[in-house]
């Protein structure tokens, strides 16, 4: 196959980052936020001036940044959140990879991959309140502002990529599902290059409402920073984030003959369902490690050459407890360190696969692994190994980025930083 | 809810639908600033960059949603009833007006 290498496999780089998150709108500033270990949940102003009686009203958000020089007053008056936010990310990331040398590549073979988990819901949910009485008074673009497509095809129409243009619906693993399928379709040949990520804006009050109701969420709303506590023993539920991260994707003979600089290698990917209970998930976890020992083996790795593991680690005692069972099934009680960025960013839905696979690949490239914030010492501890207080200094080496979403669905990567 | 969205003129005059004609009759300047005003919310420009011998599709490009737009708008804010053909026939900004102040039966 073309762009194969000795192996027979053709490999895919990352070559370009863009990110829109609660952690920074940069990514070094991300990177940095999440070395500092500082939760960045704040009680959310706009949660509480509805006057819903919201049982939570704290959330990670992304700081204002100005968004003129992304996207016009035109353009930005059909968007919703999630695709503004999407489609910054993108544009950030494209330009990091070389915006010239993307849109020149014959664009039937460069696509846009995006994984969502609530789509245009928290705009319609916005609609409804607004029109909801009289709703051919609702705005002309409320169709194309809502679909859950959207965040994705605003990228192909922004560069004319042709290629391949799809969204995925995984929940909680929306954005990593994105990111190994478009490695897929790379390797298989159907794309030279990818736009791949992952994006929610689900802060809202009817979504924070329906989370809170289910017990998902933090009850601890007087101290929002201390809240997000993935594995520690007093978590008590995520706390709910906005964002979205974006990777640009190449097969590597291309990018390496162009000269693109490059962040590190797609090198695993394995997706599969519980079929256990639609939020739950299986605590027995069979299946979430058999998806982390597939994407190892997808690989080409043992479980014993991952250097890190950058967790889905929600900070709910299901998750957390199934994710470190899942961990020591997989790599037979020898756990490399692990961490989770959402004590830092809070739950994204479906940005966080994307924010997690990024900012671990970054990790892995430069051998740290950050503390989870706020952990203070777990009861998964003899299951895992936390990093907990002070960040780990490791060994330069592949990264396994999990991410697991109600319906039992499970996603994980490898990322390998460049040799 | 939606933080995104700017004010716009949509906001229904009379939600109700209880059609009443007590409405002053705008002047031919008011129904112009009026329709420079939704196109430029459409296009996201300043009302001053429209004015009547702008061409929406030979100087903006545009499209068939955006014009729909234009439409639902001056519905809402004039509460009158805005055929698809008289949106295509108008060429220019001073056309649309034209074809307004006619429907709305007023002498341009």
């Amino acid at each position: 196959m073309k762009g194969a290498s000795p192996s027979g496999r053709v490999r895919v780089v990352v070559t370009g980052l863009g990110v829109k998150s609660p952690a920074g709108n940069d990514v070094e500033a991300a990177y940095a936020r999440l070395l500092a270990a500082e939760s960045t949940a704040v009680v959310a102003k706009h949660l509480v001036e509805a006057e819903r009686d919201l049982a939570v009203e704290m959330a990670c958000l992304v700081p204002e940044f100005e968004v003129e020089p992304y996207i016009t007053r035109r353009e930005r008056r059909q968007l919703d959140r999630a695709a503004e936010l999407l489609l910054c990310a993108a544009v950030d990331a494209v330009s990091d990879a070389g915006e010239l040398a993307l849109v020149d590549l014959p664009s039937s073979r460069v696509g846009v991959q995006v994984g969502t988990g609530m789509g245009g819901l928290g705009t319609m949910e916005g609609t409804t309140f607004d029109y909801g009485a009289h709703p051919m008074t609702m705005p002309v673009h409320t169709v194309p502002r809502t679909m859950a497509n959207s965040p994705a095809c605003r990228v192909a129409m922004r560069y004319g990529f042709r290629g391949n243009c799809a969204t995925y619906a995984t929940a909680c693993a929306s954005g990593t599902t994105a990111i190994g399928e478009a490695a897929r379709r790379i390797r298989y040949g159907e794309l030279d290059a990818a736009v791949a990520g992952g994006v929610d804006a689900p802060v809202t009050t009817t979504i924070v409402g329906a989370f809170a109701k289910m017990r998902a969420l933090s009850r601890r709303c007087d101290e929002p920073d201390r809240a997000s506590r993935p594995f520690d023993t007093d978590r008590d539920g995520f706390v709910m984030g906005e964002g979205a991260a974006v990777l640009v994707l190449e097969r590597r003979d291309l990018a390496l003959a162009r000269g693109a600089r490059i962040y590190g290698e797609i090198t695993g990917y394995a997706a599969n369902c519980d079929a256990f209970h639609i939020a739950a998930p299986d605590p027995e976890a069979v299946t979430a490690a058999e998806c982390m020992r597939l994407a190892v083996a997808d690989a080409g790795l043992s479980p014993g050459d991952i250097g890190h593991i950058s967790a889905h680690g929600t900070s709910t005692v299901l998750n957390d407890r199934a994710e470190a069972t899942a961990v020591h099934r997989c790599f037979a009680g020898q756990s490399p360190p692990l961490t989770a960025v959402k004590g830092v960013s809070g739950h994204l839905i479906g940005g966080s696969g994307a924010l997690e696979a990024l900012l671990g690949l970054l990790c892995a490239d430069r051998g740290v692994v950050p503390a989870v914030a706020n952990t203070l010492g777990s009861p998964e501890a003899d299951l895992v190994d936390v990093v907990i207080g002070s960040r780990r200094t490791i060994a330069r080496g592949p990264v396994l980025s999990n991410s697991f979403g109600f319906g039992g669905q499970n996603a994980c990567l490898v990322l390998t930083p460049p040799a | 809810m939606d933080l995104s969205t700017p004010l716009d003129l949509s906001t229904p005059l009379d939600p109700g639908g209880t059609e009443t004609a007590t409405e002053p009759a705008l002047s031919r300047a008011e129904l112009s600033l009026t329709v420079r005003t939704a196109v430029s919310d459409v296009l996201g420009t300043e009302v001053g960059d429209i004015d009547e011998a702008t061409d929406l599709g030979n100087d903006f490009g545009i499209d068939s949603l955006e014009l729909m737009d234009v439409g639902s708008r001056l519905e809402n804010a004039l509460r009158v009833k805005i055929p698809v053909s008289d949106l295509l026939e108008a060429r220019t900004v001073g056309d649309a007006v034209d074809l307004l102040a006619r429907r709305m039966g007023r002498a341009a």
